[in-house]
């Protein structure tokens, strides 16, 4: 990790915009026209992003979504369905060459999965790595990562669950209704949690915690997004993430 | 005529796969494989889903999974999260239910 770094700094976008800027910084890594990226980022309005392998129609409760004002985006990574809320969620993404991290895919993981990990310990907090792409806390689930690699370009993206809102969750996510009963929830607060369980810290202490642990032994700055990559990105929101034959794919 | 068959399973490591076998006189015609895995590179999901296509019902499982295997190594394909094995029993499972 000896090269410079870029970091930009939380934002929130609409889902298919922070998709495609995800992509069009992939390309400007790989043609070295950018540095290797740490973003940090929101979801507004909040959204729910689906693995690439999974279909829309059976993961996603369209309809609830539209009446909730809720995005829905196909993610370029595979995993498992996501509910973003703007305000219980921080999600970053790191876009670097292949070659800076292990080749295995899961030691990968475990590396970037650390720097979390640690982000958690500065906020006095013990998380765990739980392979193949998970951190636990307390034994629940507290961050959920995913990651692929083309054109030489590592890029992962994950959430770090801040206030969970598991009733919203499961309107948004097709898990059949029978299942939004209070026992249903019960389970699934015993296997998922959010930091504000856990602790009493802010979720600015959480972020600052997560550029600090991000950023450790780097040397790196602030910077934004180059002409290219915004004008490719707005390309990529319009034709390909917001699309319907995206996002209907599978 | 055509038939479809379906299953999902949650496989080992956690990760649900869900196939989609279409069949016409028995022999598969098409497959669809969902689910919350990984696959390196993702769009090759269709060439692990065309290497299925052709094959006889009942399938023989060796002779299936060295069909997955040869799409596998032929176009340098990384699975995380299921083996093929795993795809195979899944297959295996929905044509076993019969068509739905």
């Amino acid at each position: 990790m000896d090269g410079q770094w870029r970091v930009i700094a939380l934002e929130e976008n609409a889902a298919a915009k922070n998709m495609a800027l995800d992509e069009a910084v992939s390309n400007a890594v790989a043609s070295k026209a950018s540095l290797p990226t740490i973003r940090f980022y929101g979801w507004n309005p909040s959204a729910v992003s689906i693995g690439y392998f999974q279909s829309l129609e059976k993961e996603v409760r369209l309809h609830e979504c539209e009446m909730l004002g809720v995005d829905v985006v196909r993610r370029r990574t595979g995993g498992g369905a996501v509910y973003h809320d703007t305000r219980g969620e921080i999600t970053y993404s790191v876009i670097a060459p292949a070659e800076l991290f292990p080749k295995d895919i899961i030691e990968s993981y475990r590396v970037i999965c650390g720097w979390i990990i640690d982000a958690f310990a500065l906020l006095g907090l013990k998380a765990e790595f739980k392979p193949i792409n998970d951190i636990i806390l307390e034994g629940k689930k507290v961050s959920g990562n995913a990651q692929t690699r083309r054109n030489g370009i590592l890029l992962q993206h994950g959430t770090i669950l801040y206030d969970l809102d598991v009733k919203k969750m499961f309107t948004v996510l097709n898990v059949g209704p029978e299942k939004i009963a209070d026992k249903f929830i019960a389970n699934v607060e015993e296997r998922v949690t959010g930091i504000t369980k856990n602790s009493g810290v802010s979720k600015d202490e959480v972020y600052q915690a997560l550029v600090s642990a991000f950023t450790k032994d780097k040397k790196w700055s602030f910077g934004n997004y180059s002409q290219q990559e915004i004008v490719q990105a707005e390309d990529l929101a319009k034709t390909r993430y917001a699309s319907h034959d995206w996002n209907f794919m599978r | 005529m055509q038939v479809k068959y379906s299953a999902s399973e949650k496989v080992v490591g956690g990760k649900l796969v869900s196939i989609e076998v279409s069949a016409e006189d028995n022999v598969v015609s098409g497959v669809k494989i969902t689910g919350d895995f990984f696959l390196h590179p993702e769009e090759s999901i269709s060439d692990l889903e065309s290497s299925l296509v052709g094959v006889k019902i009942p399938f023989d499982w060796i002779d299936t999974e060295k069909k997955l295997l040869t799409a596998i190594t032929d176009k340098r394909l990384e699975l995380v999260g299921v083996k093929s094995g795993s795809i195979i029993s899944v297959m295996q499972k929905a044509v076993s239910e019969g068509p739905k």
